[in-house]
This record gives structure tokens, sequence and C-alpha cells, in this order.
């Protein structure tokens, strides 16, 4: 039976039909189960919640034969790693923390099933919050599954694509399906304030937006409001954190700096900046996210046409996940009419243009640590290399989990402010791998203002006389 | 707080008061701190799932104690209340039943904090382990450390445990294959609560505790293997030198009648230990269902596979219908004479085989695998055959005697049963000293199929029984029925065991079908003649 016949026939690549769902739906009997709507959610993404085998792999780097064979392995450890050993190192933070097989994607996999299959949990149950709120959704477990990371091994012989196994779609539609269900009472009481703030404020601390333009004064940045009608080349969006938060004013000055370096005027929203929100969105409330970001998007291309700028650049690596995710993770990447970028893929586009160079050298050594949602995520990973392997005297090192296999340091999903012991244990642990891989430097670059902020926090109490800085910081330095 | 399940309260251990049970969760509490317990459903939900065969069994709580002092107050405590107790080291006895329990509402005792290697003596080549140490750190740990010595990991899990394995009497394929025969030394705590030292441990003080097994008196060790007479907690494992050469030999046949002229070929090579390793004799099938996609466009969901496509795709990967792998191990010298002899002897006795250049072959994830297996390196190849049809896996695994004809013949009784209810027959045998495994994989489509596979699993397990051959380890869900085909002698040697050191029943009632109570003649006629209890059976997926 050639495979379009097998089609006609109702038999999908790997026989899995959806005429089951479809009785479940119409069935009198089965229509009442609780946990039909998220069986409808995840099937509606196309993914069949029992290729999860439960064989642990999403936690560990320890699939030699199978991941070796992938593209993104073959890349962050090298053509020859098939011959080589195995690290046996955690990948999934929560398994890494708990140790405790609720903890994984697996765990959380198969509790999403028997949700679907009538399982029913208590809101107020703490255990259950726990086990589905201190996943930072930091994607490590997608690229360690064996399910997804199989398929390599069987091209060319079989269709499947590799997406189609998802368990980041199954951990937000569980969250949804609780939050649908329960509403704010199943979220952590940390993240349910954040978010709230973002809802009701647009900020992250929960100051007015009016203050997201006190780092410009503050730091003497060339910039142009144009929210209030001015004209540039380039619209920095800073998000709902990073203009609020101190500690970050010198990423922000840094980014202006570089783009002003390349001869573009730089414009921000000003007191009208927009919230991504994703805290919203890792606490369930997917109606609210979306709407939250639809209107950030109209906002965004208004000002756009507005002041004629001829790009749109993400400061946040959260936001850019945001509105470059597919909408089957309640991304809105389809509804982005405009030229749309993270800052670190526009510089590097500046640079390989011409348009920008790093030639002052910068004489030290620097340990790169990629972010879960820019790098695993977004696959945003060449471009933070690229652009600091141009700076003039810089010696750059990697951690021994790096690329897709990075370890998350606990900044994500509104974790440290739902789980602030577990978040600053993974920040630690970040930072114990980071000071490993370094030599005689003793910097720290993130991709990411929120990993960055989390990061310098830890260092400053550790005193492990390690220096955290944003990769446009360092760059900056180049100039 | 009351978890529901299917909308009904979550199970509680039999004849025990949601009182009781309040009482013990507090009880456990104070001894390993809340942190460790949990009666939330999704807590719990890792623990009622296998993979997948059996529909979930929900215990009632878990506990994760962090020592053996905490292990020796449950039990006292369990004791004391009648609260079940269903003991896991790294819950990976996959395709036997993973982390599930025989009777609902156990309380799962996951050992996974105590994950400690105790010792790694290179000069005696042996280790000492805690339940929750996996195969891969017990790797990375001889690895690190530059340690000249070999594991013996099973086929399938970096994440499995040694100590598991051996209890489980599991398999693997250097010549330290037979587990429990190179374990020394257990540290196991009763029901009650004491704590035992078997072999030279008894000796307060001893110090060959973990390198001479038999100690003084009755060699108590066999007892604390697929048994339910206690918790091991530590054991003694003895780990192979890393021999100055080795040498794999893979072959492959054409036709499925090879395999009479196959395991004679290999007879004498085993008892003689000209071929240390275990080595297995994979069908084709078996192979392809870890390196390929079930042909659902070709076939249409419809079973067995047709034999050109296997023939077809066997050929691509340097497949055989049969594909044989053994190693030979020692000095270079040694090797290389046993290696030529062992080719010669091939060449004479199965001129239909295919010798295979090793490092061409290794090209290969199935052959590498292979080499990796008989050379110590855990690897996960093997786990692919989970999605061969969609997730399912139980594992067949009767023991026949090393000939030739009793392979044929033992391939006759078991691929029939396979068709008729629908599935492919994908086995392989592996040749130890005396006996070869004929381990079956029923690889089906979950949950669609799970009903078949149960039907399927049990007619295979009389099948071998009425023809005398005994599976050597069974899934949880056809213990109690692999046990009633015993003789009773020997249940009742065995329940009588129980009640002296687990009067009360607590310890994992049910594992390899013992329980203390007495199992009447007419319970022991039902099970034998339905397979599992009424309440364990299978049912169709819209009916729960």
């Amino acid at each position: 039976m050639t495979r379009r016949r097998a089609a006609r026939a109702g038999i999908g690549p790997r026989g899995r039909r959806t005429a089951p769902a479809k009785a479940r739906e119409t069935n009198p009997a089965l229509r009442h189960v609780p946990g039909s709507a998220l069986r409808r959610e995840i099937e509606a993404k196309g993914i069949d919640l029992h290729e999860c085998y439960t064989c642990r792999l999403c936690t560990e780097e320890m699939q030699r034969g199978i991941l070796t064979l992938t593209e993104p392995y073959r890349k962050a450890y090298g053509e020859s790693v098939w011959r080589q050993d195995i690290f046996n190192e955690p990948v999934c933070p929560t398994w890494d923390y708990y140790r405790h097989e609720a903890y994984t994607a697996y765990g959380r996999t198969m509790l999403a099933r028997d949700l679907a299959d009538g399982l029913e949990v208590d809101p107020h149950d703490a255990r259950t919050r726990d086990v589905v709120y201190t996943c930072l959704l930091c994607s490590g477990c997608q690229e360690l599954c064996f399910s997804r990371n199989r398929v390599p091994l069987m091209q060319p012989f079989m269709t499947l694509p590799r997406e189609t196994w998802d368990i980041h779609g199954i951990l937000l539609a569980e969250r949804k399906w609780l939050f649908d269900r329960f509403g704010w009472d199943v979220v952590p009481r940390g993240l349910r304030a954040l978010a709230q703030r973002l809802i009701e404020h647009g900020t992250a601390t929960g100051e007015p937006r009016a203050r997201a333009t006190r780092w410009i004064r503050a730091t003497g940045s060339d910039v142009v409001d144009v929210s209030r009608g001015g004209r540039a080349d380039v619209l920095l969006l800073l998000d709902g954190h990073a203009p609020y938060d101190r500690t970050l004013w010198p990423a922000l000055a840094a980014a202006v700096r570089l783009l002003r370096a390349a001869g573009l005027t730089v414009g921000t929203l000003g007191a009208s900046e927009i919230a991504t929100a994703v805290p919203v969105l890792a606490a369930g409330d997917v109606q609210r996210f979306l709407a939250m970001n639809r209107q950030a998007i109209r906002q965004v291309a208004d000002v756009v046409r507005r002041a004629g700028a001829s790009q749109v650049v993400a400061l946040d690596d959260t936001g850019y996940q945001a509105w470059t995710a597919p909408a089957k993770h309640y991304g809105l990447a389809e509804e982005i009419a405009f030229p749309f970028a993270h800052l670190l893929l526009f510089l590097h586009r500046l640079l390989e243009e011409g348009s920008l160079e790093l030639r002052r050298p910068v004489e030290t050594e620097v340990v790169l640590l990629d972010s879960c949602h820019l790098g695993r995520y977004c696959k945003v990973l060449d471009a933070p290399r690229e652009i600091l392997a141009r700076i003039p005297g810089l010696r750059v090192r990697e951690t021994p989990l790096r690329r897709e296999y990075l370890y998350c340091c606990g900044a994500a999903a509104g974790v440290p402010e739902a789980y602030p012991d577990q978040a600053a244990w993974w920040g630690r642990k970040r930072l114990g791998q980071a000071r490993g891989a370094l030599g005689d430097g003793d910097t720290v670059v993130t991709t990411s203002p929120l990993c960055g902020a989390h990061l310098r926090r830890l260092a400053a109490q550790e005193e492990n006389g390690v220096t955290v800085k944003d990769l446009a910081e360092v760059a900056a330095e180049a100039l | 707080m009351v978890s529901r399940v299917n909308g009904r309260p979550a199970r509680l251990p039999r004849g025990v008061t949601a009182r009781t049970f309040a009482r013990a969760v507090r009880e456990f509490s104070r001894i390993v701190g809340d942190a460790h317990v949990s009666v939330s459903p999704a807590e719990l939900v890792p623990y009622a799932h296998d993979v997948i065969m059996v529909p979930p069994i929900w215990p009632s709580a878990v506990v994760r104690p962090g020592s053996v002092q905490e292990v020796g107050r449950i039990a006292r405590a369990a004791n004391a209340l009648r609260i079940p107790l269903w003991p896991l080291s790294t819950g990976k006895n996959i395709a036997y039943g993973r982390m599930m329990a025989v009777d609902p509402g156990n309380v799962v005792v996951d050992l996974g904090r105590m994950n400690r290697i105790l010792e790694v003596n290179d000069k005696l080549a042996y280790a000492v382990v805690e339940p929750g140490v996996t195969y891969a750190q017990l790797y990375k740990h001889l690895r690190d450390h530059n340690l000249p010595l070999w594991l013996d990991p099973p086929a399938t899990a970096p994440g499995a445990g040694p100590l598991g394995n051996t209890v489980e009497r599991g398999v693997g394929y250097t010549p330290y294959g037979e587990h429990f025969l190179f374990s020394c030394g257990m540290e196991v705590v009763l029901p009650d609560g004491r704590v035992l030292r078997t072999g030279s441990g008894a000796l307060p003080g001893s110090r060959t505790w973990h390198i001479f097994k038999w100690g003084y008196g009755p060699y108590l060790d066999g007892l604390f293997t697929a048994s339910n007479y206690g918790i091991v907690t530590k054991l003694g494992i003895w780990l192979m030198p890393e021999p100055p050469a080795y040498q794999p030999i893979l072959m492959t046949t054409p036709q499925e009648e090879d395999i009479v002229a196959i395991m004679d070929f290999l007879r004498p090579l085993k008892i003689t230990h000209t071929l240390p390793s275990a080595v297995v004799v994979a069908h084709a099938l078996l192979a392809l269902a870890a390196e390929a996609e079930y042909p659902w466009a070709l076939t249409g969901g419809i079973k067995p596979v047709p034999e050109a496509w296997v023939r077809t795709e066997a050929r691509r990967r340097m497949l055989g219908i049969w594909n044989i792998a053994g190693c030979v191990y020692g000095s270079p010298t040694v090797v290389a004479e046993v290696a030529e002899t062992v080719r010669r002897k091939a060449r004479t006795e199965l001129p239909q085989a295919t010798i295979l250049d090793i490092e061409e072959a290794r090209q290969s994830p199935y052959w590498d695998h292979k080499v990796r297996n008989m050379t110590g390196v855990p690897s996960m190849v093997e786990y692919s055959r989970l999605s061969w049809r969609g997730g399912g896996n139980a594992f067949v695994a009767p023991v026949v005697p090393l000939f030739g004809e009793e392979a044929r013949k033992h391939m006759e009784i078991a691929r029939p049963i396979f068709w008729k209810h629908g599935f492919d027959y994908i086995g392989e045998f592996i040749a130890a000293s005396r006996d070869q495994h004929h381990v079956m994989m029923l690889l089906h489509k979950q949950p669609d199929e799970m009903a078949q596979a149960m039907r399927c699993y049990g007619e295979l397990t009389d099948a071998f029984c009425d023809g005398g051959y005994l599976p050597y380890r069974t899934n949880v869900a056809f213990m109690e029925h692999t046990m009633r085909r015993l003789d009773p002698v020997f249940q009742d040697v065995c329940a009588q065991i129980k009640r002296a050191l687990d009067p009360n029943g607590i310890i994992a009632p049910g594992k390899n079908g013992i329980r203390a109570n007495r199992v009447s003649a007419s319970r022991r006629r039902r099970v034998a003649a339905t397979g599992t209890p009424a309440s364990r059976r299978a049912r169709p997926r819209a009916a729960r």
C-alpha cells in the first residue's frame, strides 16, 4: 500500500488513527470524562500521548548511539562522538533536584495521559502543583527525547518528522487544562503574583510602565521614543522585565551602543513598552497570554508603520520565543507581519554585512552560557558564538553541557518567583559548571537578560569570583 | 487528602482502613521527612504504569528512604500497621513490569535516593552498590577513575541498576553475564526491620564479605532473588578485569531453518567456555525492530510482516535472518588463536554463515550495540524496539536446553501463538553454558492492542509450561499465574519461608507469586486456568 493510499484508508505514518478521538467525542458515555478536553487539546497538536516509552532518557544525557546520530549533538560535541563515552549528566533540572520520577518530562507526560483518562487531582494539593509548575519549560527533555531522536536513526526509511513528538506541547497543554479547570487556585503563589503583575501593570515588578524610560537617563543612551512620534531605523523591544531591573541597564545600554555603532537610529516604546508576559503562559492562562500579545503585536505594527522602522529587535529571549513559536505552543509566529529578530541575530547580520565591526581587542577569557529559550528552543546557537569569535583577543570556553544540551539556570517560567530555593540551586549549579570551564578568566557571558539577572544575583551572594555579563556588554567592549 | 482515579477513591491497601493508612503515612513522614512521602496522585503516576502491556495499578503512597536505617524503620512501622510495601531500586524492570506492583494499594518504597557506590576495589575487582545506583552511573565512575574494570550491562537500560537487575536474576553479555552468579554478599532489611548480612558478611567486621560468597552455614543469598522475603539494600558485584585483548565474532545466516545448525554449532563452544560471552542469536526482525519503522504503509498494520520485506531490509543493514554475536577475550595471542578456531569451525559446520568484518559491521547501530554490550558499555539502541508498533513491550523469556532441535521446536510453539493474536514473532536465543534463553518481545501498539497482548502472553506462558520450559522471569501481571504452574510442594515451601520471615506478608505481596497466606487448591486451579485474577485482567480502554 502506498503512503497516499494508506492515508486515504485512515492509516497515518506509524498507523495512528484519529478515529478513537472522534469516537470519544461522540460517545455520550465518555463525554463527561473531565480529561477529554486535555486529550482533544493534545491530539489537536498531532501528538500521540502514548509515544512516550518512559525510558527516562529525557532526564540525562546518556543515550549514546541514538543521540549521537543527530545533527545537534554532532555540532555540540564533534563528529566522532559515535565512539565517545556517555556523560550521564542530568539535563532536566527538576529531575536533578528532586530525583523523583514524577518530576521529569515522562512523569509529567504520564500525568497528562492519566488526566486525559480521567484522573482527578486536587488543585490545592501542593505536590500536584509542584510536579507541574517546577518545570522550567526549558525544553531540555525535548532534545534528549528518545522518541524524537530515534527518527534520524531510521531515516531515510521513515517519514515521521522529528517535531511530531512534542513534549513541550504536552507540558503547555497540561498547564492550560489545569488552569482552565481550576483557575488561579492551581498556580503557585509566586508565579500567580508575577503573572498578575504583568496582566495588571505590564511590568514584572508591578511598577507603572512610565518607569520604563529610567534606564535611558541613567545610562545616557541615545534612543528615540517612537511611541511619541519619533522615527527610528530599529525598534528595540525591551519587554516587561529588563527596563525595570537596574542590573540589566548596562546590557540595554550596550545593545543601543552596538546598534548606534552600526549607524542605526534606535527607537523604544518608552512609557508604552510592551510585555510579552510569558509567565502568564507558564501559569496556563493561554487566552489572556494570547490576547495580551495580539494587542502588543498590533501596537508594535502600528508604531513600526508610523516610525518607519525597518526592523523590530527583541531583547528578551522569552519574548522572542513567544513571538516566533508555532501556534501549537501558543506562539504567534503566524501573526507577525513586520521584520522581527532577536538582538543577537540582528547584530550577527550587521557583522556579516560589515555594517558593524568589533575591532578593539578584549584580552580575556569568557565562558558562554546559552539560554534555553533563545538557544535551545529558538535554535539561536551559532549567532552568539560567531559574534564572540569576531572579538579580537577574546578566548571563549564552553561548558560540558552546551548548545541544545545546556543545563537550565532556573531563571525562566516564573520559577524564581514560585520556587526561589530550587531556582537558586539550579543557578548555582550552572555557575559551578561555568566556573569549571574557565581557566584564568572570570567572566560568564549570557545571552538572556533573565538568565543574566538571575546568575548575577547568585554570583554576588556566592562571591565565587565570577562576573556575569550580557553578551551585548562584552561585544560593546570591542567597539 | 483523598486521591481519585476515574471518579473513584484511589486504592488503599487491602484490608487497611483509611485511619490506619493515615497513621502509617504520618509514621513514614516521621522517619524519612515529609518531602519524601507522598500520596499525591501526581507523584504516584510514574509508579502506576508499566511499558505498557498492563493497565495501571495504583499504589496508595510512595516513601523514599535515604538510608538502610530508614528502610528498617519503615519495615517495622509497616509491619505494626500491616501496610504492604513494594520496594523498588531504579524502577527500570523494563518489559517485566517497570515499577508496578502486583496488587493495587501497596506503599512503594522507592530506594532511588540510596544511590551511592560504596566501594570499588580495583585489585580484587568488585564493587559494592546501593539500590539506586545505575549502570550508567557505575560505568561513569569506572571511567572517571580510570579503573580497568568492565561492567556487565543488560541490553536495554543504562538507567537500570546492577542491584535490581541481579536480584531479578537479569543477564548480560560478557563472561560475567549471569549476574547473580557474579554477585557476592548482600545486605537485606528483613520484614521485621532487622538487617541481615549474607555470606561472609555475617561475621561482624568481616574482611571477605564481597569476595567469598559462601560464608559459613547455609547460603542465603538466593532466597532474596526473584522473591519477596526482604529488601536488598547493598550488593557486592564482581567486575570483569579489562582483558588485554578481545575479538567479537559476528556472523549472519540466510535461512530460518539455520537455527538448528547454529545452536548445535554453539553448544560445544559454550560448554567448553571457548566462547565465554553470552552468544546472542537474534532473528532479523528483532534487529529490524530496533532500527526500522514498522512498515505501516506496506502492511496496513496487518501482521506478520512479509518475509520479503524482512529480507530486503535486513540486507540493507548487514543483517541476516539469524544474527550471531559472541566474543573472545584474553591475551592478544590467545584471542587471535581462539577466534580463528571458532571461525574455522564455523566455516566447516555452518558453511551458510557469513562472517562479518568487525569494523565494517560496527557502522551498523545494531552490531555496534552488540559489541558494546559484550565489552561492558551500556547502550540504548535496542530500546528503539519499543516504537516498532507503538510503545508496548513485554518480554516472554523461557529457558530451553542448548540444542538446535529444541530451539526449532520452541519456535514452532511460539510463532503460531504470536500470529494467532496478531503479533510478529520477534525473538532471540541467548546461549549460556548449557541452556538458551529464548527471549521474545511482545511488541504491540498501546493502548489499542494491550488486551490482546495480555491474552497472547498468557497463552505463550501456558504453552511453554506445558512443554516443560519454565520462564526465568515474567511480567508482574503473570507472576502469580506462573507460580501456580509449579509443583504444589515448591509453592508451599515458598509460602512457608514467606510466613517464617514475613508473617504479615508486608513485603511485595504477590511478587513472583509468593504470598504469606495459604493458597487454596481451588484458587491455584483457577489462577492456573485463567491467568491473572479477574481484577488484574486488561479491559478495553473505552470501558475504563
